[in-house]
C-alpha cells in the first residue's frame, strides 16, 4: 500500500513540477514583453528609454539568461514565491492566495450543487422504469454542457435580478450573491458528473451481477444504490480533478460576470496586464489543486474497489 | 398434479425480431429437464422469460407460463420479487462476471435471505456460510469473507449455486451453468448440483447447448432450434430413437456421444516437420511451459490437450514465433528457427500459418473476405492484382464458402463461415503447417462438425501438417493422429490417438476422458 | 461518413444537428447569402430596437443589426474553432500515434507530458498562452488548440493499443506482414472513428472557450463582431435590451449542442 501512494505522491510531484516549467516556457520564453507593456503602455506610447527598460527588466530578474532565471524562478517557487506582480507591485503569490476564500465560496456551493443534481439525474435516469422519463433526463447533461457559462451567467442575472428582483446582480456580500454564481458555474460541472455517472451506471447495469441481484429478488433501488452505485462510483471519481480544475477555470468567467472579488478576477487582470508572475502564480495553484484532488481519489479507490486494494497490497 | 413449471406456445421477440415462437414445455416437482439447442435457438429466451428478465427490448408476444398454478406472463414487478430467488432461482453462464466484485462472497449468499426474510442480519451471515459448505467450498468461513477475484471459477460457480438455493427455490434455471469453466471442474459443479437438487427436490431447468452433458444430467430433453421446439422426450428415447431430422444430425455432430472418430488415425511417419526439444517459457513468475518436447511429422495431426493454464497456446505460438522461447529449440524442417528474429522470421511465416479460435476477432472488421484472404499475397508481394483476386476465388472454393462471400465483409457473415475464410486465408501462401487454435471451441456443434471435417479433408488433398490446440477431447478424438495431453505447461501423455484415448497411462489423461459429458451408458438413464 | 447519413433517417434531432452546422460553417465563408446589412455600420435612427421582421436580433446600441453581426461573427468565431481542432487532432494525434506505436520510454515521456496538460484547466492553459502572445484570433485559436491536443493523444494511444493487440494484427503479422502495413491498413482505419467522434466534440468544445476567451477581452477588437464579444458588448443593456446578450448566445449554444449531437451519432456509428 505504502508503494502504491509513494508512486502516486511522485507523480503528483512531477506534474507540479512540469506544470511549473510548461508555465515557464510559455510566459517566460515566448514574444511578447510584459514590462515594455506595463512602461510602454501601448496606445497609450509613454516613451522609455532603453535604460530605464533595462532597469525594469532587471529588477524582475528577466535580464538573466534563460537557464538562470528558470533555476531561479524553481527555487522561489519551491518556497512559495513566484515573484512580483508587474502590474501592482505586490507579491504575486500573496495576491493569489488571498483571493481564494471567495472564489472557494462560490466553487464550493456549486460543487455541492452540481452533485446533487448531476447525481440525482443520473441515478433518476437511469432507476426510472419509465423510458420516456429516463431520456428526458439524461437528455439535460449534453444540454448543460452546451450552454456557454458566460451567457447562462447574464440570463440568470436579467432573469432573477432585474425582473423578479430575487437576487443580486453583483457584488460579494452575503449568501443572496453566492446563489447566481454558483449556478452558473454548477450547470456544466453538474452536467459533466451526471453524463459520466449515467454512462457508469449504465455500463454496470449491464453487466451479469445486476441480473442476478434481480434475478434474487431485489428491487429495481436494491440494484441501484446496493450494487451498482459502488460499481458506478470508480469509473466516475476518475474525473473528480478534471471537475476541480473547470471550476477554478470557470471562475474566471463568472467572476467576470458577476463582479465579484476573488482568483478569477486575479487572474483576468493579470491576463489583460501581461503580469506574467501572478498567471504563472495561478496556473501552478490550479495544477496544485488538480494534484492533491487526484491523490486524495487515488486513496479512496483501494476503499471502494478491494480487486484494487489486493492488487497493490500484493506489490508492497 | 405434480406440474410445477408449465411453459404453453410462448412467442418471445426483441423489438419484432422473433426468437421464440411457439415453445410449450413443462418440468415436473424434482424433475431435471435439459434445454437443448445451438445458438440463436431460442433457449436462452425461454429460460430468462420463465424468471421474467428478458433483456430490454423483449417482449412476451403470446403464450402462458404457469408456474406453480399462477401465471408468470401476468405478474407484476412487486409480484415477480418474491417469486425471484425464493421460488424460482437462476444459476449463470459466466461466473466470473456474474458475481459482484465489491461485495463478499458471503453477504452475496446472504443477501437472498435478507430480501426474502429467511434470516436477519445477524444468523444471515452463518447461514450463508453453512449454505457455502453445503455447495462443497473447502473452509466457507474464509471463503465467506473473500472476495470474487479471489477464488477460482469452480469456486465462484459454487458460491453462485449456493445462492441460488438459499432460498430453498421449488425450480432452479441453470443457464449453460458449466460452459465458461474447465472440463474436469465442470463434472464436478453438475455432479453437486444434481445432488443438491435431488436433495432438496428441486427441479431444474438446465439449458445446454451440450447434448452430452443433457444425456447426462436429465431425465427430459427438449430440443429447440429457430425459436421452436423440434423434439421432445425422455433423455432414452431421444438417445435411442430421435425422430427428427434436426435431432438426428444434432447426436452425429456431437463429438461426445460419437464412438468413432472422423478418420483412423494414420500410422505413425519418420519424416518430421517439426521438431520441439526442452521447450519452456517463463513470463515474469509464472512458469508457463517447462520442458515439453515432441515431433510432428509431415502430413500428420498432433493434437495439443489441456485446460486453461496448462501451456498449450503458448507452446503453439512460440513454434509459430509469435512467442521467443525461454529455454528449448523449435526446429523447422530441420532448420533451428528457435532465436530467428526479423525479416529472416518474416520470410519463413510463409511456411507455417495460424487458425485462431475467434472467427470475428481474427479478421479485421472493415476488410472485404477478399482482402482478408488476398493480405498474406499481398504482404509478400505475390502475384499481380488479377492473380492474387484469383486466388483467392480459388481458395474460397477451396473452403467450400460460394463466392459470393467475396465481397462481404465478416460481420455479414456466420461464425463457420468466417472461420472458414481464416482457413482459406491460412492456406493462401500455400504453407506446410497449420497451427490451429480452439478453432472450433467458438463454433455450434453441428458447425464444429463440418469444419472439421473441412480440416481432414484439406489435409488428404494438401498434404498439410496440423498442430491441433484444444481443451475438448472430445473433439481431438475426431482428428488427431498423436495427441500430447498439457497439464500446468508440462506435458504429462504423449502418444498415438488410439493409445492416449483408450489405454491413457497418465491419471490427468484418466481425468479428462471421464469428464466428457455423454459417457454414461444408456441403460442408467 | 455515408453511414452516418444513412442513419439520419427517423432521426429528427440528428438532421436539425446537421443542418445547424451546415449553415454556420456557409455563415463563414459566405456571410453575403445571409443577410445584406453592414456589420460595422450602425444606423443610429434604429438603435436598441427588440427583434424585428427586419432585423430578426435586433439591433444594438449604435443601431447595428445583431443578425448580421452574429452572421460575421461566424467568420472569425469559427474560423479559430477550426484552427484549434486542426491544431488539437495533428499535433495530438501524432502524438498519440507515436507513443502507442512505439511503447517503451517513448511512450511513458509522451505521455507524461501529456497528463500535464490535463492537469492545467485548458481555459487557464488558454489564458496563459495570450498572455505570451498577446491578444486576438489566431493567438486564442492556437492556444485552445494546444489546450486541447491531451485528449487526441490519449484517444490516439489507446485506439492504437486497442488495435494492435487485436487479434487480426496478429493474424496479419503472422501472415507476414510488416509493421508499416500493419499501422497503415489495420490501425490508422479502426482507430479513425473514434477521432473523429472527439473532433467533432471538440469542435463544440473549442466554440465555447473561444467565445468564452473572446468574452473576456482576449479575442478581436472590437467593432469587429465574435460570438463571444457580441455577448459581453449587450452586458450593459441587461435590463432594456435583452436581445443583445441573448441571440448571440443561443447562436453559440445551438452549435456546440449540435456539434456534440453529431459527435454521438458518428460514435455510435463506430462502435
Amino acid at each position: 500500500m505504502t508503494r502504491y501512494l509513494l508512486r502516486r505522491i511522485l507523480q503528483a510531484v512531477f506534474v507540479l513540477w512540469a506544470a511549473f516549467t510548461v508555465s515557464f516556457v510559455i510566459l517566460y520564453l515566448l514574444p511578447g514583453d510584459a514590462v515594455s507593456a506595463k512602461l510602454g503602455g501601448g496606445e497609450a506610447g509613454l516613451s522609455v528609454t532603453p535604460e530605464q527598460l533595462a532597469a525594469a527588466k532587471a529588477e524582475y530578474g528577466l535580464d538573466d539568461p534563460l537557464p538562470l532565471q528558470y533555476g531561479k524562478r524553481l527555487l522561489a517557487a519551491l518556497h512559495g514565491d513566484f515573484g512580483r506582480s508587474i502590474a501592482t507591485g505586490d507579491d504575486a503569490t500573496n495576491m493569489v492566495v488571498s483571493a481564494l476564500p471567495p472564489t472557494l465560496a462560490v466553487t464550493g456551493f456549486a460543487l455541492v450543487l452540481a452533485i446533487l443534481f448531476g447525481g440525482g439525474i443520473a441515478f433518476a435516469g437511469t432507476l426510472t422504469r419509465h423510458r420516456w422519463l429516463g431520456n428526458l433526463l439524461l437528455a439535460l447533461p449534453p444540454l448543460g454542457i452546451s450552454l456557454p457559462p458566460f451567457w447562462v451567467g447574464l440570463l440568470l442575472v436579467q432573469f432573477f435580478s432585474f425582473q423578479l428582483r430575487l437576487l443580486p446582480a453583483l457584488g460579494s456580500n452575503g449568501f443572496e450573491s453566492l446563489m447566481l454564481p454558483a449556478i452558473t458555474l454548477a450547470i456544466p460541472t453538474g452536467a459533466i458528473i451526471g453524463q459520466v455517472l449515467a454512462k457508469s451506471l449504465r455500463t454496470q447495469l449491464a453487466e451479469p451481477y445486476a441480473e442476478i441481484a434481480l434475478a434474487k429478488g431485489a428491487s429495481r433501488s436494491r440494484v441501484h444504490f446496493g450494487h451498482l452505485l459502488r460499481n458506478a462510483a470508480v469509473p466516475t471519481l476518475t474525473i473528480a480533478g478534471v471537475v476541480a480544475g473547470n471550476l477554478i477555470a470557470g471562475s474566471v468567467i463568472t467572476e467576470t460576470v458577476f463582479s465579484r472579488d476573488g482568483l478569477g478576477r486575479v487572474t483576468s487582470s493579470a491576463v489583460t496586464a501581461q503580469d506574467i508572475p501572478v498567471v504563472q502564480a495561478v496556473i501552478v495553484l490550479a495544477a496544485l489543486v488538480f494534484v492533491v484532488i487526484n491523490l486524495l481519489v487515488d486513496l479512496v479507490y483501494p476503499v471502494l474497489d478491494p480487486r484494487i486494494r489486493h492488487r497493490e497490497t500484493a506489490d508492497a | 398434479m405434480s406440474e410445477l413449471l408449465t411453459i404453453r406456445d410462448l412467442a418471445v421477440s426483441y423489438k419484432s425480431v422473433p426468437a421464440v415462437d411457439g415453445v410449450s414445455l413443462s418440468v415436473h416437482k424434482g424433475q431435471i429437464v435439459a434445454v437443448v439447442g445451438e445458438s440463436g435457438s431460442g433457449k436462452s429466451t425461454t429460460a430468462h422469460a420463465a424468471i421474467g428478465l428478458l433483456p430490454r427490448g423483449g417482449r412476451i408476444d403470446r403464450g402462458e407460463i404457469t408456474f406453480d398454478g399462477r401465471d408468470l406472463t401476468k405478474l407484476s414487478d412487486r409480484a415477480w420479487r418474491s417469486v425471484r430467488g425464493r421460488e424460482i432461482a437462476l444459476v449463470p453462464q459466466d461466473p466470473t462476471v456474474s458475481l459482484n466484485p465489491v461485495h463478499r462472497i458471503g453477504d452475496q449468499v446472504a443477501e437472498v435471505l435478507l430480501i426474502h426474510g429467511l434470516a436477519d442480519k445477524r444468523s444471515a451471515g452463518a447461514e450463508a456460510v453453512k449454505l457455502l459448505r453445503k455447495a462443497g467450498i473447502a473452509d466457507p468461513e474464509t471463503r465467506a469473507r473473500q472476495y470474487p477475484h479471489e477464488l477460482s471459477g469452480g469456486l465462484r460457480q459454487r458460491a453462485l449455486i449456493a445462492a441460488a438455493l438459499a432460498g430453498r427455490p421449488k425450480l432452479i434455471i441453470a443457464d449453460e451453468p458449466t460452459s465458461a469453466l474447465d472440463v474436469t471442474v465442470q463434472r464436478q459443479i453438475l455432479d453437486h448440483l444434481e445432488e443438491l437438487a435431488a436433495e432438496a427436490g428441486t427441479a431444474v431447468l438446465l439449458i445446454t447447448h451440450d447434448l452430452g452433458v443433457a444425456s447426462d444430467r436429465a431425465s427430459r430433453i427438449v430440443v429447440l432450434s429457430q425459436g421452436s421446439v423440434v423434439e421432445e422426450g425422455t433423455t432414452g428415447e431421444i438417445l435411442a430413437a430421435p425422430s427428427q431430422k434436426y435431432t438426428q444430425d444434432l447426436l452425429a455432430a456431437a463429438p461426445s456421444l460419437s464412438d468413432s472418430p472422423l478418420r483412423e488415425p494414420k500410422p505413425p511417419s519418420s519424416d518430421v516437420l517439426v521438431s520441439v526439444r526442452g521447450l519452456g517459457k517463463t513470463f515474469g513468475t509464472v512458469r508457463a511451459v517447462d520442458d515439453v518436447s515432441f515431433d510432428i511429422a509431415r502430413g500428420r495431426t498432433l493434437a495439443l490437450v489441456g485446460e486453461s493454464g496448462s501451456g498449450k497456446s503458448t507452446t503453439a505460438r512460440m513454434i509459430l514465433r509469435l512467442e521467443t522461447p525461454t529455454d528449448g529449440v523449435v526446429e523447422f524442417d530441420g532448420e533451428d528457427i528457435t532465436s530467428l528474429r526479423g525479416e529472416e522470421l518474416r520470410r519463413l511465416r510463409r511456411r507455417f500459418q495460424l487458425v485462431y479460435q475467434n472467427p470475428y476477432a481474427s479478421l479485421n472488421p472493415k476488410f472485404s473476405i477478399e482482402d482478408v484472404i488476398s493480405e498474406p499475397l499481398r504482404a509478400f508481394g505475390v502475384g499481380t492484382k488479377a492473380e492474387r483476386r484469383a486466388r483467392a476465388a480459388e481458395l474460397v472454393d477451396q473452403v467450400a464458402l460460394p463466392s459470393s462471400v467475396l465481397k462481404r465483409k465478416p460481420a455479414e457473415l456466420s461464425g463457420g463461415q468466417r472461420q472458414r475464410a481464416a482457413i482459406a486465408r491460412a492456406l493462401a501462401l500455400r504453407p506446410e503447417l497449420i497451427v490451429a487454435d480452439e478453432p472450433v471451441s467458438a463454433l455450434d456443434v453441428s458447425v464444429q462438425a463440418q469444419i472439421l471435417r473441412l480440416l481432414a479433408d484439406l489435409q488428404d488433398e494438401l498434404g498439410l501438417t496440423y498442430l491441433f490446440i484444444s481443451h475438448d477431447l472430445a473433439v481431438v478424438r475426431q482428428i488427431a493422429d498423436t495427441v500430447g495431453v498439457l497439464r500446468g505447461g508440462e506435458l504429462v501423455e504423449l502418444g498415438p490417438a488410439k493409445d492416449v484415448l483408450e489405454r491413457p497411462s497418465a491419471d490427468y489423461t484418466r481425468e479428462l476422458l471421464a469428464a466428457i459429458p455423454g459417457r454414461k451408458p444408456l441403460e442408467t438413464r | 461518413m455515408p453511414d452516418v447519413l444513412v442513419r439520419t433517417r427517423r432521426k429528427p434531432g440528428l438532421i436539425l444537428a446537421i443542418a445547424v452546422l451546415a449553415f454556420a460553417l456557409l455563415a463563414a465563408v459566405a456571410p453575403g447569402l445571409f443577410t445584406g446589412q453592414d456589420p460595422l455600420a450602425g444606423v443610429p435612427a434604429e438603435k436598441m430596437r427588440g427583434p424585428s421582421l427586419g432585423h430578426l436580433f435586433g439591433t444594438d446600441e449604435t443601431g447595428r443589426d445583431i443578425f448580421t453581426r452574429v452572421v460575421h461573427g461566424a467568420a472569425l468565431s469559427l474560423q479559430a474553432t477550426v484552427i484549434a481542432v486542426v491544431v488539437a487532432l495533428v499535433a495530438g494525434s501524432a502524438l498519440g500515434l507515436l507513443a502507442g506505436f512505439r511503447g517503451g520510454a517513448l511512450d511513458s515521456a509522451i505521455m507524461r507530458c501529456v497528463d500535464v496538460l490535463l492537469a492545467i484547466p485548458s481555459i487557464l492553459l488558454s489564458l496563459a498562452l495570450v498572455t505570451a502572445l498577446g491578444f486576438g484570433t489566431t493567438n486564442v485559436a492556437i492556444a485552445v488548440g494546444v489546450a486541447n491536443l491531451a485528449q487526441f493523444a490519449r484517444l490516439m494511444r489507446a485506439e492504437v493499443l486497442r488495435v494492435r493487440s487485436g487479434v487480426f494484427v496478429e493474424a496479419a503479422r503472422a501472415g507476414g506482414v510488416r509493421w508499416t502495413g500493419v499501422l497503415g491498413r489495420h490501425v490508422l482505419p479502426n482507430a479513425l472513428g473514434p477521432v473523429l467522434a472527439l473532433a467533432t466534440l471538440t469542435f463544440g468544445t473549442a466554440v465555447l472557450e473561444v467565445s468564452a476567451l473572446s468574452f473576456l477581452g482576449y479575442g478581436a477588437t472590437p467593432p469587429t463582431p465574435e460570438w463571444g464579444s457580441l455577448v459581453a458588448g449587450g452586458r450593459g443593456f441587461l435590463a432594456t435590451a435583452w436581445w443583445m446578450t441573448t441571440f448571440p448566445g443561443l447562436t453559440v449554444a445551438a452549435v456546440v449542442l449540435s456539434a456534440n449531437r453529431l459527435s454521438r451519432a458518428i460514435e455510435g456509428d463506430v462502435r
